[in-house]
């Protein structure tokens, strides 16, 4: 009888912990250091994200699918490129330097690591003044990234990639610094920034 | 004496079960208050269960063009009310600049508005499942 009762109580416990909704949250925040010193803070469910998305269908978004017509995509095959680095051994595939600006493409373990870097003399000048740097850091798991080419070859599939998100604990997606603006994109466990 | 009785027992009966109704769906509330002019300032509380019926009563016509605009967005409105319903409470959007701040939270099952201007004080609150209730009547 005990081990029976016992055997339920585990049972009911498992199943609430799998019902329970594993709460991820996709982070923005915008931080703009000029006149107006704008502060955007965003904290979105991906749950929320995964709930809306296949409910609108306007313009070029239907059922958590973007049609991306006319771009890139049409000359380069963009999935074969992502399976191939992905199954690569870790490596900088791509580094392209100018006067301007430095561009670096990486495969590290899991992750897709994108990194773009203006570099301060080219950004200062235009202006005759010395400028900080600018600099884009991406980081995307290959499972989110295939994910998001999962559609058909003119569309990028968000929902499977919201979907693929929500797998990882805590992610850091996008980093922008320059100038003015200081902009984070992350995902975690927290329904709050601070 | 019975009858009297037994009329006024069901009248309170009546307004108890009407108190919990309208408790339990929440309340619609709009507070703005100018900070320039004439500092005007309107505060406005309706119970949400009365939403969806005043929506209904308003003439179809004068609501044509707001149902042909809405009817797209039904069904991510109710997605989105649904979910947030079983988000955990807590800030959605919050904007600062000098001028204007903006904060959109969820608490409880209200989402909560709140813009702070140069000119005026807003701040719109209502429950998330009348909202739902109150769009569908939109579309019908």
């Amino acid at each position: 009888m005990m081990k029976k009762t016992l055997s339920v109580m585990v049972s009911m416990f498992a199943f609430a912990v799998l019902a329970m909704p594993a709460d991820r949250w996709i982070h923005i925040r915008v931080i703009e250091s000029g006149p107006d010193g704008d502060r955007v803070r965003i904290n979105i469910p991906l749950s929320l994200a995964e709930a809306v998305l296949p409910t609108i269908k306007v313009d070029k978004l239907c059922e958590g699918k973007v049609k991306v017509d006319g771009h890139a995509f049409d000359q380069v095959d963009l999935r074969a490129l992502l399976e191939a680095v992905s199954k690569a051994q870790d490596n900088q595939y791509v580094t392209v330097e100018s006067k301007d600006e430095n561009v670096e493409v990486a495969k590290a373990g899991e992750f897709l690591l994108i990194k773009v870097h203006e570099n301060s003399k080219g950004a200062g000048r235009n202006s005759g003044a010395h400028k900080a740097a600018n600099t884009v850091d991406v980081k995307i798991p290959f499972k989110v990234a295939h994910a998001l080419l999962s559609g058909r070859d003119n569309e990028l599939d968000v929902l499977a990639a919201i979907r693929a998100l929500a797998e990882y604990p805590n992610l850091e997606l996008v980093t922008v610094k320059d100038e003015t603006d200081n902009v984070r994109i992350w995902v975690d466990s927290r329904n709050d920034v601070d | 004496m019975t009858t009297g009785m037994a009329v006024l027992g069901g009248a309170l009966g009546i307004l108890v079960l009407g108190g919990i109704a309208v408790y339990n769906e929440g309340a619609v509330r709009v507070d703005v208050r100018e900070k320039t002019g004439d500092r005007e300032h309107i505060h406005l509380v309706v119970p949400a269960i009365v939403l969806p019926v005043a929506v209904r009563l308003v003439p179809r016509d004068k609501l044509k063009d707001a149902r042909h605009d809405i009817r797209p967005w039904l069904p991510a409105i109710k997605a989105a009310s649904e979910e947030l319903g079983r988000c955990p409470d807590g800030p959605l959007v919050e904007v600062d600049s000098n001028h204007e701040h903006v904060r959109i939270h969820k608490l409880g099952g209200s989402l909560f508005i709140a813009v702070d201007s140069e000119d005026e004080t807003v701040l719109v609150s209502f429950p998330l499942e009348a909202a739902a209730d109150t769009v569908s009547q939109l579309a019908r």
